[in-house]
């Protein structure tokens, strides 16, 4: 009686073990291969006025520009052949593609408490041309980070965190949604043979 | 004197949560329903181009504002209008660029679409910065509420973006309306370029 239930225990067990390691086999297979870098050379378009922007919302100034231009780069050269930062799209002699970036807003909710979370949502615009300078991509992303609202010390600091926070997710979405863009994945194509 | 001072700290903490709860609900988060998705031919107004249909749903009612806003927003100067853009094209791609929308204020609906016309000269940019109500709707004295208000319209706000072939878009713009009175008739004209093309082109709404 006793073996028996502890044979079926075993089983129950080597089940679970083996289980997962069967559904993650089988999810490699059906899933997409991760995005392969796209196959063209862009300029990113980080001018002065948009790496001092600052957006003024309820008595709070959120520098968004200078985050911005922090991350931006390092984050969307993850999606191209080659990325460089230019100061103005006329810089951009030698790319394929211009990737203008354009903030639209932010809002940032507020908490009552220093340690209670509160959440900072940045949207931010891309105009992306092709070297003819005709626009083939528009797309707007949202970046969303959460911090302490934090207290008359630390409100500076966790205010600054809070923007890296959602400056960072908005240039991994950036970098999401240039990497899923059909438009850019024909124009990848476009330019393939010429190559 | 021990029994004495555990009481005393028993109904202080017991005190303390029943504060506590009474202040939470007091400042509990306003609730945000979401605006059922609808296709745009389920929009009181819907225009079709080139592949492309737009769907106009202007959500007057006070009652569906204070449920998907949790604020009035006419009594703000706004009206919100619910836009959904379906990419019916196999082939095409479509660029909506949402700083190129325009309205017209006081245009007597069916006095068509010509540039040239007199109602075209009253249009104006609808800049989402310049009149957007995120921006705006707050005044001197903000509630915590009030930021959560913001937030949620601009979650909610239609944004720019490419609409790949079989693909759509949809949110809400905040068109300017005078707070108090009947609104004047608006013409809605939103602008968009198919990928490859210099020009954009327009479908316009009349509500």
């Amino acid at each position: 009686m006793f073996r028996s239930r502890s044979s079926s225990l075993a089983s129950i067990l080597f089940a679970a073990a083996i289980l997962p390691g069967v559904c993650i086999a089988v999810r490699s297979q059906t899933a997409p291969a991760p995005g392969q870098k796209l196959n063209l050379s862009a300029a990113v378009v980080l001018d002065p006025q948009f790496c001092a922007t600052k957006i003024k919302k309820n008595h709070e100034e959120f520098e968004v520009g200078r985050a911005a231009c922090d991350s931006l780069k390092p984050i969307l050269e993850q999606g191209f052949t080659s990325l460089t930062s230019v100061a103005a799209a006329a810089d951009a002699v030698d790319a394929q593609l211009v990737l203008a970036p354009r903030f639209v807003d932010v809002s940032a909710t507020k908490t009552m408490g220093a340690f209670s979370t509160r959440e900072l949502t940045v949207l931010l615009e891309w105009t992306v041309k092709d070297k003819s300078g005709r626009t083939v991509w528009i797309e707007t992303v949202q970046g969303t980070g959460k911090n302490h609202m934090g207290n008359g010390f630390t409100y500076k600091t966790d205010l600054k965190e809070i923007i890296r926070y959602a400056v960072q997710d908005l240039a991994q979405n950036s970098d999401a949604a240039m990497d899923a863009s059909p438009e850019l994945r024909k124009l990848e194509r476009k330019a393939a043979p010429a190559q | 004197m021990r029994r004495i001072l555990r009481g005393v700290f028993s109904a202080g903490l017991a005190g303390i949560l029943v504060v506590s709860y009474f202040v939470q609900s007091a400042y509990a988060a306003p609730r945000f329903a979401d605006y059922p998705p609808r296709k745009a031919s389920e929009c009181a107004f819907n225009a079709a181009k080139s592949g492309l249909i737009v769907g106009v749903q202007p959500v007057e009612d006070l009652g569906d504002q204070k449920s998907y806003f949790s604020s009035d927003l006419k009594q703000k100067g706004f009206i919100p209008v619910y836009v959904v853009i379906e990419n019916q094209s196999s082939e095409d791609s479509f660029l909506f660029d949402k700083t190129g929308v325009k309205i017209g204020v006081g245009v007597v609906p069916g006095s068509g679409p010509d540039v040239s016309s007199k109602s075209v000269e009253t249009l104006q940019v609808v800049s989402a910065l310049a009149i957007s109500p995120v921006g705006i709707i707050v005044g001197a004295k903000l509630a915590k509420d009030e930021a959560l208000v913001q937030t949620n319209l601009l979650k909610k706000e239609v944004q720019s973006k490419t609409l790949s072939p079989g693909a759509s878009t949809s949110g809400f713009l905040y068109l300017p309306v005078p707070k108090t009175g009947t609104r004047q008739p608006i013409r809605l004209k939103i602008f968009v370029t198919r990928s490859g093309d210099d020009e954009p082109f327009s479908l316009d709404f009349d509500f």
